[in-house]
């Protein structure tokens, strides 16, 4: 029988020293390399026990990262960095403190161990590791904890998958690059960039490849298979520039569902096969699919699943609780799943969730505003990249809305565009239809001062 | 806050790009900033749909690696700067 009693620990990193961890300017950057910055790091970390690690470099987050995990800290991941939102973390977390790359620099050099060990302990899997904040429009950002062991156990099941998908495309077992148009500080950017090098022949550029011909020069210069860990903005930012010089072997892609007009596009573009993964900050990445095969998507091995009439919730080994998604899914044949839509409530804009009614209450608070609706425009049954707001208000400008709102609100909600009209057409429940909505909006896509 | 005729060539793209139908592209002061919680309160998205019109519209593009990006993206005077300098280059 197993003793369940017995501390359990995993290991920070699971990899021969030698191997590349990552690229900096095309510079190969050992494991051990990275273990002694880590642990030189954490012996100069901030003495607080929250680390807001706010690190852009890649290899600085990381360093930040497990040095915090060796110190017993956590690090807490804000949704976006503007001031306000990082004001309201520290409020909720007094005893918190910032690190960016220059705190993690100094914190890796001020004291250089004479001959520091390259091994780092293992930690226990109870350990929390991170919080991901989601931005709430109330102000109070909300708070998903991370264990070290819930992480742990995603880097192995990641890994599984990608080599899988790997094999699927013709890649033999080896080094591969990763190239991430995903920041790390994002739940999957950390999952698929950060963790999975810990244990798996993955190395990451460290520079976020963000414009298209970053991205298509970093995948044009490995000489080794290569992932691409994106968007499907990026995805189609990608479809205007040209290729890169060698095909990428399999590109992820998560945040917002995948057109798969796009998909397909895309992958003759790229020369690739596209991983579509599903996930939520909740819990992390819990499925995958095929998207220019068909729509059903394979929830992962490790989560067990079962329907209720709130939807479909969602357990696991090291899940502390279990979590009803946010979204709806049907079941189909062969153990797969029908994404249905999010529910009725909730938006994703920029891979962020975000309720409609408290951003439209928000709307309506703002002084002036007389009636307004804030929706997300469907095209072609797929919802658009963006909200879209009509707002009326006869006595306020447009850019005062705009403003008003940029104060209060993580930028990505933002609707684009704030159209001021005279009335909103309302049913008998004091609804408009989306369908209605949409239609308004493509009626007349002119600028106002017609 | 006059915009230069670039300038204004540039402000009409990024209202265009971005569907900013509320914004007048001459109302965009060329010294404000875009980005952050301020101004046009643009976000990364913004910024990659913003270089994938300059690179249609100019062929000019841009590199997150240069130093100079993050200061060209932080207001339309610079912006504009920026790309005039880059295409000026060419000829």
């Amino acid at each position: 029988m197993r003793e369940r009693e017995a501390p359990s620990t995993e290991p920070l990193i699971d990899r021969s020293g030698e191997a590349p961890w990552g690229y900096a300017n095309n510079h190969p950057i050992a494991v051990s390399r990275f273990a002694r910055d880590a642990l030189q790091c954490a012996d100069n970390l901030p003495d607080h026990p929250w680390l807001i690690n706010v690190c852009s470099d890649r290899y600085l987050f990381g360093v930040v990262f497990f040095a915090a995990l060796l110190q017993g800290r956590v690090n807490l991941l804000p949704s976006h960095r503007s001031s306000d939102a990082l004001g309201a973390l520290r409020r909720a977390y007094p005893d918190s403190a910032i690190v960016d790359d220059e705190t993690a620099a100094v914190a890796d050099s001020s004291t250089r161990l004479a001959d520091p060990p390259a091994d780092l302990p293992p930690i226990d899997t109870d350990q929390l590791a991170a919080i991901v904040f989601t931005s709430g429009s109330t102000g109070t950002p909300s708070p998903h904890p991370k264990t070290w062991g819930l992480l742990s156990d995603f880097r192995t099941i990641h890994w599984r998958r990608l080599t899988r998908a790997l094999e699927d495309a013709g890649t033999s077992a080896g080094e591969v690059t990763m190239v991430s148009t995903v920041p790390s500080w994002h739940l999957y950017g950390l999952e698929w960039t950060l963790l999975l090098p810990s244990i798996a022949p993955v190395s990451v550029h460290s520079e976020r490849a963000f414009f298209p011909k970053d991205v298509v020069d970093t995948l044009g210069s490995s000489d080794t298979p290569t992932v691409l860990v994106t968007t499907p903005t990026h995805l189609r930012a990608l479809l205007k520039a040209p290729p890169p010089a060698r095909p990428v072997s399999v590109t992820i892609c998560a945040t917002a569902p995948l057109d798969t007009n796009l998909a397909v596009q895309a992958e003759r573009r790229l020369g690739t096969r596209i991983l579509e993964l599903y996930g939520c900050s909740e819990v992390g990445t819990l499925a995958s699919r095929r998207p220019t095969e068909g729509p059903g998507w394979s929830f992962f091995d490790y989560f067990q699943l079962a329907f209720s009439e709130n939807g479909l919730t969602v357990r696991a080994p090291r899940l502390e609780a279990p979590v009803e998604l946010a979204d709806r899914f049907e079941r189909l044949e062969g153990g797969r799943f029908e994404f249905l839509g999010r529910s009725n409530d909730i938006v994703k804009i920029a891979g962020k969730r975000e309720s409609l009614a408290n951003l439209n209450a928000l709307l309506l608070g703002l002084p002036g505003v007389q009636d307004g609706v804030i929706f997300l425009p469907q095209r072609g049954g797929e919802p658009s990249e963006r909200l879209a707001a009509f707002v009326v208000a006869p006595d306020v400008e447009p850019q005062d809305i705009r403003r008003e709102m940029a104060r209060r609100l993580d930028p990505a909600f933002l609707p684009r565009p704030i159209r001021m009209v005279d009335a909103i057409p309302r049913n008998r429940t004091g609804k408009t239809p989306l369908g209605t909505l949409t239609s308004m909006l493509d009626a007349r896509a002119v600028p106002l001062d017609d | 806050m006059n915009q230069t005729p670039e300038q204004s060539r540039m402000a009409v793209l990024i209202v265009d790009a971005l569907n900013l139908e509320d914004i007048d592209p001459a109302d965009i002061d060329p010294e404000e900033l875009m980005f952050g919680d301020e101004g046009l309160a643009l976000d990364s998205i913004d910024a990659l749909e913003i270089a994938v019109a300059i690179a249609e519209e100019f062929a000019v593009h841009f590199s997150a690696k240069e130093e100079t990006t993050r200061e060209a993206f932080a207001t339309l005077g610079n912006l504009t700067d920026f790309v005039m300098k880059e295409v000026n280059a060419r000829t």
